[in-house]
């Protein structure tokens, strides 16, 4: 045997040996019913706690100017009553309500007056972690992996932009009544109260 | 002192005089310097650029660049994150592709070594400047990281991962222990083998190299193919340290690698500089960076002063050639 084939018998026995040891197979349907991290199914997950959970903790939501009053008297305070926090930081997630006087609807956003506070619901932008970490019902830790978790925001941001959004979008004019639920993400060392981004969850036109 | 400087070339003892300097000032000023959690920790966070630093010099060596370094870092660690932590479903084929760690790693250190082969390919047979093909490839690795993690971290993956990034192995960590490896294979890698001559001599005259029979789009193609390997790997380290592959991990990490370089004495026209000098370049760059936050420096007049010495080793370096 010349030393070229020594060589390349040396060289298909290493990436053998290296594809053995580095990738498994298993039938699919198998690892499915095994309820292994694959199966998790968040659109039908978030579909069965809308209504009956998520709703219903949006429901009991506070109202966005008292919580805001709270906010600028004791930041801290209104972070621990109100907020939910993942993990240790500044950011915390708030479940609001409110109704207010349609300002503005611009291409992302309507602006709404609620008291003397300026509003902004958005339309376009409906991303992030908020709706989610601000309702307390999902826990990092009842998931196997962040995948999972992540893909519950995605499925929540997705209901709203199809199912909600473009409804409201098409009815909404300025000097409209509106009644809101959602969430709002704050950061307690940079705290910006003058105008608060609103995901929203409900949308109604009152008058 | 005179057998040290004949061993190393003026820009290293340099390197090596700023160095002792630096840590001197430190140690003086501050109390928490000259610790052995702060000596290991600071070799823990130096490892990744040191990694990617090394693929860096090779580039520049062959009077190139590579802008992408950073993108593919933060990619290729979302790939082997991404890899172990859901593998790949065929539902066509009613098929599961599960991968262990050294599957993942293997995958990861795959497509960097594949988005560098890509940069390598434009630069010799597209004529492409590596100026702009690899600020392309940092562009598009940053919006595959972005489409493969939908935005998201992937997390929670496995202590036998996290031992690459959080582990000590002879009382070393894992991290210093890889970083090593890729320095000694370097340096043997460009001082003791036909390609690292090639690499040398494309940088100092690429006419030159062409008429001597140098095969130079292939000796490039595999430099930048390394450099990606070796970015590849410092994205692995970094995901393994966090136990997460962050979307926006990496970013403008090239810019120390550069830094490390022309710190460390090599030529950004290409055909002078050492492996030694960039890991120089980067000890020099991570005690400033430790030194700094230890004294309580403002991060922006942080990135002001890391500007400033940047500067001024390549006014020492152009000072050098002409005396040379």
């Amino acid at each position: 045997m010349n030393r070229k084939a020594i060589k390349y018998s040396i060289g298909i026995l290493v990436i053998g040996l290296l594809g053995y040891n580095s990738v498994y197979f298993q039938p699919l349907d198998k690892k499915l019913a095994d309820g292994n991290e694959i199966s998790f199914d968040a659109k039908a997950y978030v579909d069965g706690i809308w209504s009956n959970e998520l709703m219903k903790v949006y429901k009991d939501a506070p109202d966005i100017a008292l919580l805001i009053d709270s906010l600028e008297q004791n930041t801290v305070a209104a972070f621990e009553t109100y907020g939910y926090a993942l993990g240790i930081g500044n950011i915390g997630y708030f479940r609001v309500q409110g109704e207010g006087l349609v300002t503005a609807v611009n291409n992302n956003n309507v602006l709404l007056q609620v008291g003397s506070h300026v509003i902004e619901v958005e339309t376009e932008f409906v991303y992030g972690n908020a709706i989610r970490d601000a309702s307390g019902l999902v826990k990092l830790n009842d998931y196997d992996n962040s995948s999972d978790f992540n893909s519950i925001s995605e499925s929540i941001n997705e209901k709203i932009r199809k199912e909600l959004i473009p409804e409201f979008r098409s009815k909404v004019k300025i000097g409209d009544k509106v009644r809101f639920e959602g969430a709002i993400e704050l950061n307690k060392a940079h705290l910006k109260l003058s105008q608060i981004e609103v995901i929203p969850i409900t949308l109604q036109i009152t008058e | 002192m005179i057998s040290i400087k004949k061993k190393l070339n003026i820009a290293q003892f340099q390197s090596l005089i700023a160095l002792f300097i630096l840590c001197l000032g430190l140690a003086l000023m501050t109390d928490n310097f000259m610790t052995t959690d702060n000596f290991w920790n600071v070799m823990r966070q130096i490892s990744v650029n040191v990694c990617i630093s090394v693929g860096m010099t090779l580039v520049i060596l062959t009077a190139g660049i590579d802008l992408s370094v950073g993108s593919i870092l933060a990619f290729c660690g979302a790939v082997t994150a991404g890899l172990l932590s859901n593998g790949i479903s065929i539902p066509a084929l009613n098929l599961f592709i599960g991968f262990t760690v050294l599957g993942a790693v293997l995958a990861g250190l795959l497509v960097g070594g594949g988005l560098g082969f890509i940069n390598g390919y434009a630069i010799t047979k597209f004529k492409v400047p590596p100026f702009v093909a690899t600020l392309a490839m940092l562009t598009m690795a940053r919006g595959f990281t972005m489409l493969w993690t939908k935005g998201h971290p992937i997390s929670g993956l496995g202590e036998t991962f996290g031992f690459l990034g959080t582990g000590w192995f002879l009382g070393i960590p894992m991290p210093v222990w890889i970083s090593g490896i890729v320095v000694v294979t370097a340096i043997v890698l460009t001082g003791k083998t036909r390609f690292g001559r090639y690499i040398y001599a494309i940088g100092g005259n690429e006419n030159a190299s062409l008429l001597s029979g140098i095969p130079i789009a292939k000796v490039k193609m595999w430099v930048y193919a390394l450099a990606g390997i070796l970015a590849a790997v410092g994205g692995i380290l970094v995901t393994a340290r966090l136990d997460s592959a962050q979307p926006n991990a990496g970013f403008s990490y090239e810019l120390d690698a550069i830094a490390a370089v022309v710190i460390g004495g090599t030529s950004l026209s290409g055909g002078r500089g050492t492996i030694l000098g960039t890991v120089l370049g980067a000890i020099i760059i991570g005690v400033l960076n430790n030194g700094l936050i230890l004294l309580s420096v403002s991060p922006f007049w942080q990135q002001v002063i890391k500007g400033l010495v940047i500067l001024l080793a390549v006014i020492i370096d152009k000072s050098n050639q002409k005396s040379e």
